[in-house]
């Protein structure tokens, strides 16, 4: 049986894991050549809207915050 | 070990459950949510698979995802930087899609199963394709080619796969990356004929045979081969990697003519109509051309009798009896579910076998893995809707069956465990005699309510499946899992109108009595009425809905459609008083 966590225990697990994944992306892009390493910058801008974007869909409490960095 | 496969979040979700090396369970996602190529993440699936096993999520070892969303993520953002400013109105798009979800496959698979993070892995894409196609089959070395849209990069692997008492080895060594797909070529005309991509491609294959191959030579301006035998896209004609519009460019339009409005019915006796089959004519052989052609080459260098069929792209029963006829492999083997459901399966053997090492098992030869349906249920539901029902020995049924399909009675029949994949394979289907195209045109109308050109396939004894159809050697083995189309012998094509296709084809499934000994007996009790030991057999379901997998659903298609009898298990129940289509008599067709 699995077990049912809230909404905002998800996204909070989702968020803990958003680190490692986004740095197993820059790794990714670090060994794959000089063109992509050139698009590093872009690859974790876009990873941390994305991840904000995440945290303001999930923890509704929050989303006035974060919609104000915007 | 206890290691639960996932494959979610692009099409056709699912989960797949090994202990020990040997599944245990395997369902896609549409067949418990009821929603055609369900995408979301398959909890019902997950769920069902750890109920088989009596498992809780924290028992388990691995949770394999089939493929590094972060390595498609790098290729998104490289596609489209590498496209701009054309993909600008794609881009966003690509990112909400992306970062929205499928970016955080850890997080989400750890925050839904409550398992820690360690304990998931990752394979490639194209990794578990071929470990789908190739620690399934029963062969211990094999030449193995996967084909699909796209992975990560890859679109098309080649490469050699070993197992044995000293491990086991699948080793990809060539590449094609995106752009430049066989997958993407087909879909881009799936999409300018009108239908659904990643749902509708088996149109085309059908759509094929009513047209002739005019427009190959322009299809082959779209593909132009390389020097090492391989291919390339000409992307002139192509915007599926830089638009979320729409996949073919205005040159496209201007080389093949006006797209079709998927809202217009196919009329082939129209020039319109004609055009769109010489079409999908012309892009089905140009796809078998090169596939016939990269196998070929692939047999040359490794010389292995045997080759491992993976991807979507397998799910073409046209090319793969082409591959079998004219490669020079001896057999060729395609799993149930070589689309991206079954990678569900093939990353779990994957983290088995080769990451984890874990000795080799024999796989079962058979895609039984889902939920069993429940008679008592259908008894139930029928008592409640004031529905008469009955339930009667096995050797009484099957004997009374032969004789309402041999009546041009239609049947849902559903038995033992779901399939796993796209097809059904005799235990969720719908069987009804073969003889009559009125039989195929009433499936059509009353039943499945889909288009007039799509054929139905039979389904055969695997010992009488020569008799009726013009084999290759190895033929038998590839319609295993209805995964070759094959000539009906000419002189039983007026006697099985219902399941030849205009070309004088049908995508066959032999049956084998260790497998679906129910089945089987059927088959032959229908052959000992009627002489042809063969019947109609396709999926149980509706158009627009996924196969049913419970005796619930099974009952709710059957009281909204025309089946004449539903049988679950040994729970039959009937429909009154129906005028049912001329009986079939023996010397009619033996």
């Amino acid at each position: 049986m699995i077990r049912k966590k809230g909404r905002l225990r998800r996204q909070l697990v989702v968020l803990g894991s958003a680190f490692g994944s986004t740095g197993d992306l820059a790794r990714g892009l670090w060994r794959g050549g000089s063109d992509k390493k050139l698009i590093m910058p872009i690859a974790i801008f876009l990873c941390v809207t994305g991840f904000l974007l995440v945290l303001a869909a999930g923890v509704e409490a929050l989303a006035p915050f974060i919609y104000s960095i915007f | 070990m206890k290691i639960l496969g996932l494959s979610a979040l692009y099409h056709d979700s699912a989960a797949a459950l090994l202990v020990d090396g040997m599944p245990v369970a395997a369902v896609q996602e549409e067949r418990l949510s009821r929603r055609k190529n369900d995408s979301t993440f398959p909890i019902a699936a997950v769920e069902y698979c750890l109920d088989e096993a009596g498992l809780e999520p924290e028992e388990l070892d691995a949770i394999v995802f089939y493929e590094r969303p972060m390595l498609k993520f790098e290729r998104i953002l490289t596609s489209a930087l590498r496209t701009f400013p054309r993909s600008w109105r794609a881009f966003p798009h690509a990112m909400k899609n992306m970062l929205g979800e499928k970016a955080w496959v850890r997080g989400i698979i750890s925050s839904r199963l409550g398992v820690p993070g360690n304990k998931i892995l990752f394979t490639e894409h194209h990794q578990s394709h071929a470990a789908a196609a190739f620690l399934t089959a029963p062969t211990e070395r094999a030449a193995i080619l996967t084909a699909d849209g796209v992975g990560e990069w890859a679109t098309l692997t080649i490469g050699t796969g070993e197992r044995g008492a000293s491990g086991t080895s699948i080793v990809l060594d060539r590449e094609i990356r995106f752009p430049h797909s066989l997958g993407m070529l087909y879909s881009t005309f799936t999409a300018f004929l009108g239908f659904a991509v990643n749902e509708g491609e088996y149109k085309v294959m059908g759509l094929a045979a009513y047209g002739a191959p005019s427009m190959a030579d322009a299809v082959r301006r779209l593909i132009p081969r390389t020097a090492d035998g391989a291919f390339r896209l000409d992307l002139d004609y192509f915007e599926f990697h830089s638009s979320a519009r729409r996949s073919f460019s205005d040159k496209f339009v201007q080389l093949f003519g006006p797209a079709r409005n998927r809202y217009e019915p196919i009329d082939l006796a129209t020039a319109e109509g004609r055009r769109f089959a010489d079409c999908a004519a012309s892009v089905q052989l140009v796809l078998e051309d090169i596939l016939v052609d990269l196998a070929r080459d692939l047999h040359a260098r490794t010389r292995l009798p045997d080759l491992c069929l993976g991807g979507g792209v397998a799910l073409n029963g046209v090319a793969n009896a082409r591959i079998l006829r004219e490669s020079g492999f001896e057999q060729l083997f395609v799993p149930s579910a070589p689309g991206d459901a079954g990678c569900a399966l093939g990353a779990a053997l994957y983290a088995d076998r080769v990451h984890f090492g874990n000795p080799d098992r024999e796989f079962p030869d058979h895609c039984f893995w889902g939920p069993v349906p429940d008679g008592d249920a259908l008894a139930r539901i029928a008592q409640e809707d004031r529905f008469p029902f009955e339930t009667v020995a096995d050797d009484r049924l099957i004997e009374e069956s032969a004789a309402d399909l041999a009546a041009g009675r239609i049947i849902g029949w559903m038995e033992g465990r779901c399939e796993f994949g796209p097809r059904a394979l005799g235990h969720r289907s719908l069987l009804a005699a073969p003889h009559d195209a009125a039989t195929r045109d009433r499936l059509n109308r009353d039943i499945k309510y889909r288009e007039e050109f799509r054929p139905f396939a039979p389904i055969v004894p695997i010992e009488e499946a020569e008799r009726f159809f013009e084999l290759p050697s190895g033929g038998c083995r590839l319609a295993r899992f209805m995964s070759g189309v094959f000539p009906v012998r000419p002189e039983w094509r007026d006697r099985l109108a219902a399941i030849t296709h205009v070309d004088g084809t049908a995508r066959l499934q032999t049956v084998d009595r260790d497998v679906s000994p129910r089945l089987y007996d059927l088959l032959q009790a229908y052959g000992r009425r009627t002489g042809i030991p063969v019947l109609l057999n396709t999926s149980l379901n509706l158009a627009g809905e996924p196969i049913v997998c419970s005796a619930q659903e099974g009952y709710s298609t059957f009281r909204r459609s025309g089946v004449d009898l539903l049988i679950v298990g040994n729970t039959r129940v009937r429909k009154r008083a129906r005028t049912a289509a001329p009986a079939a008599q023996t010397e009619d067709y033996a």
